[in-house]
């Protein structure tokens, strides 16, 4: 190696793997409890006596197979980018678990130095670890550290770029590992079979891609079946010694795999290299005693749901309050800017496209911001893995997975949520099936945007059950993408459920800069994305509104009206009123006459079996872009002008008037609003999260879904209420 | 002849139609996936 190395770090989620990247190279990033939170690779560079070094933070991932999106891309680059040396760091108070991934970078062949960390609390567990011994039985450099203090990093990088192998050109030697007669057989047949036809042996060891065969890894079998015949053959030889193992032992070859690994470093582990000798003190793992009380089967989930409600009570007490000064800004700001630009296109643009768009985004910036700060807090502190633990078992007979419990919960799972943060936070599952059902699912939960919308609806016709309905709508919410999900996992998202094998961390006091890192970075995410596509959205929701405006005659026709209206005989309370009332229908004319009138129009024929009429179809067209337009739309539309969605009183009235609408009308929009398309920000965060094929899909089918659902619901209750 | 005032608006609204569109194929190329699932190809692609 000349002046320049590249060290690739890896190791397990939860390892401190992230926290010795960022003391390496002094590079701020995100530093998590919650295990698959890095998924992104980054990267960082530092100098270690005259040798440039350049750090890859590969995702924490448990094994190398292709089972999750962190393994795959801990492969890829291992395989890919080919760095000199892998730096494993493991988890010193769980030497067994850890081990297991290095086994298989062992495996593979790259040179290997592994760093022992979180010595510290390991000392005070009472482990005593030979790192002298572990070295020579596994041949590779062992070293021991301390990320959260830096210690033995430096020695870590020194122990990398002093390997042996690498001093002699860095050559690869796989560790061979012995997984009994049946597998060993199947392996010696495939290795020579895969070497006649130098299938993928530029990349892999041949015996490490039999291995992958045994485990049926997805991306080795789709490189295989390109080549045809061979796969044909290895798959035949798979299939047989599956079957010979299931007979014989019950198991299968993958399971065996994983049995003889652990196997291997049980025998290494017990040749004295870890011994435990527990501390006078601390004879009891806190973290247990913890746990104990925390996922008690009993107590957990009540303390669980305690814990959630008073975080979203937290959340929206403390959020009040830099909400209220936000709307304030945001309503002076709209104030002074009418009266500096003069009346016309130019103020109705900058002020209910602009500030009004920006400022229903800027308004929830506070309740992020103290929701994103209590979830870091808990997420940094270990909770969180112990909720997805407890929902795991329900969430489970879904096709869903204990983690998507918290994307259904920010995304309004107890009311008052965002789909957004939602959205963005189906990333900790690991199955990309799992997550794409979570996803598609998530924005059914009533978030703070739809509440408006619904608080209108029940107080026009459900007055006297306010409580009620709105504990039916949350539930519903849950009941749908409960059941929506199981669709999808047993049709389009087919697949094998993922095995709950994510370790429980520790509990640990996560630290004040950690956790307003955490939230400065989502706020931020939140308030850059949602800011400029909901502010662009706006505009050309509030051109539609607009265009092409009235016909000369119509507007002509107004004015008229207008004129008449002064010189007849009145008051100035009378006049006024009537002035005020020609202006709405003049507003409510061009509104039907504008584009976004014209497709309510358009599809009102079709609309109208769920009993909406086509200003509720503008209103549904702009919730698009925000659910709260809904609300402001009808309002235009009712000829009422502009309306605060928290004030929604006038509004509801003259719904509950009007004749067209009725309670089966306004269960019926509840509903779709809850059901159909989510906003354009989260379908962003969706495409962003999966792809674009999947943000439209889900676009779709949940209108389709929303509108079947709504047209029940309005058929059945306007012949079964009053 | 259009005043200066719908000028103004026109330009606004075409940018936010622009920026919108070049949000749109961004996302799109990004995600770059041809496969009928979220399988290993989208990951991939997303993720590299």
């Amino acid at each position: 190696m000349s002046n320049t190395a590249t060290i690739a770090l890896a190791g397990n989620p939860n390892s401190g793997k992230t926290t010795l990247f960022n003391a390496l190279t002094g590079a701020r990033q995100r530093v998590g409890n919650y295990p698959g939170i890095t998924v992104e690779r980054k990267e960082g560079h530092l100098n270690q006596n005259e040798t440039r070094v350049k750090v890859i933070d590969l995702p924490g991932c448990y094994s190398l197979s292709s089972y999750s999106q962190e393994e795959l891309v801990a492969r890829q680059v291992v395989i890919d980018e080919r760095p000199d040396i892998v730096i494993d760091i493991l988890d010193a108070t769980r030497l067994e678990r850890h081990l297991y991934l290095a086994v298989q970078f062992l495996e593979i062949g790259i040179p290997v130095v592994l760093a022992l960390n979180m010595m510290d609390e390991a000392n005070k567990q009472g482990l005593r670890i030979d790192v002298s011994k572990l070295s020579s039985l596994l041949k590779c450099p062992v070293v021991k550290t301390v990320a959260r203090s830096g210690q033995g990093k430096q020695a870590a990088i020194q122990a990398a770029l002093d390997h042996p192998r690498i001093k002699s050109g860095g050559k690869w030697e796989p560790l061979e590992i012995s997984y009994g007669a049946d597998l060993d057989l199947a392996l010696v047949t495939m290795v020579e079979k895969i070497e006649g036809a130098a299938f993928l042996t530029d990349r892999y060891p041949a015996r490490w891609i039999a291995l992958k065969y045994l485990e049926r890894d997805e991306e080795i079998l789709a490189a295989g079946r390109k080549l045809g015949s061979l796969a044909q053959e290895l798959e035949q030889i798979v299939e047989k010694t599956a079957e010979h193992c299931q007979k014989t032992l019950n198991m299968t070859p993958e399971g065996l795999i994983a049995d003889y690994r652990y196997g291997l470093i049980n025998s290494i582990l017990r040749q004295d290299v870890l011994i435990h000798q527990p501390s006078r003190h601390e004879r009891i793992d806190q973290s247990t005693r913890i746990d104990s009380v925390l996922t008690n089967r009993m107590l957990g989930p009540i303390i669980m749901l305690a814990i959630l409600y008073a975080m979203f009570h937290i959340t929206f007490t403390l959020g009040e309050i830099p909400m209220g000064w936000l709307e304030g800004f945001f309503g002076w700001l709209g104030g002074a800017t009418t009266a500096i630009i003069p009346d016309g296109l130019l103020q109705s643009l900058v002020v209910s496209g602009i500030i009004d768009g920006v400022g229903g985004v800027m308004g929830f910036v506070p309740l992020i911001a103290v929701m994103f700060l209590l979830i870091s807090f808990l997420e940094d502190s270990g909770y969180m893995a112990r909720v997805a633990y407890m929902l795991d078992r329900v969430l489970r007979i879904f096709g869903l997975h204990g983690c998507s419990a918290m994307p259904f919960i920010i995304s309004g799972g107890i009311m008052g949520g965002c789909a957004v943060p939602g959205v963005m936070a189906t990333r900790t599952l690991r199955s990309p099936k799992e997550k794409l059902a979570t996803l598609i699912t998530a924005p059914f939960m009533p978030c703070g945007a739809k509440l408006p919308v619904f608080l209108l609806l029940i107080a026009a016709f459900f007055s006297e059950n306010e409580a009620q309905i709105m504990f039916l709508i949350t539930l519903f919410a849950w009941m749908m993408a409960l059941l929506v999900s199981w669709f999808l996992r047993s049709t389009l998202i087919k697949g094998e459920p993922t095995p709950f094998v994510m370790e429980l961390p520790p509990y640990r006091m996560p630290t004040l800069q950690g956790v307003l890192i955490h939230t400065w970075e989502r706020v931020w995410q939140y308030i850059k994305k949602a800011g400029t596509v909901i502010l662009a959205v706006s505009i050309l929701l509030w051109a539609a509104m607009t265009f092409p405006g009235l016909p000369k005659e119509a507007a002509d026709g107004f004015a008229i009206e207008r004129e008449a209206a002064m010189t007849a005989v009145l008051n100035e309370e009378e006049r006024e009123q009537q002035m005020i009332e020609i202006d709405n229908r003049e507003a409510q004319a061009a509104l039907q006459h504008s584009l976004a009138g014209r497709v309510g129009s358009f599809f009102e024929p079709i609309s109208q079996w769920a009993g909406f009429d086509w200003r509720t179809n503008i209103a549904l067209v702009g919730g698009f872009a925000a659910k709260e337009v809904v609300v402001s739309t009808l309002g235009t539309a009712y000829s009422l002008g502009e309306v605060d969605p928290e004030e929604t009183g006038s509004l509801s009235s003259q719904i509950a008037a009007d004749p067209n609408w009725s309670r089966a009308t306004a269960l019926s929009l509840i509903v779709f609003v809850l059901i159909y398309a989510p906003c354009f920000v989260t379908v962003v965060a969706m495409a962003k999260e999966s792809s674009w094929r999947w943000a439209i899909f889900s676009t779709i089918f949940n209108t389709a879904l929303g509108f079947a659902l709504a047209v029940l619901v309005f058929q059945l209750s306007s012949r079964l209420l009053i | 002849m259009l005043s200066l005032d719908a000028l103004i608006v026109l330009v606004i609204v075409v940018a936010a139609a622009v920026y919108l569109y070049r949000q749109f194929s961004a996302g799109k190329k990004s995600s770059g996936c041809s496969c009928s699932n979220a399988g290993g190809c989208c990951q991939k692609n997303k993720i590299t």
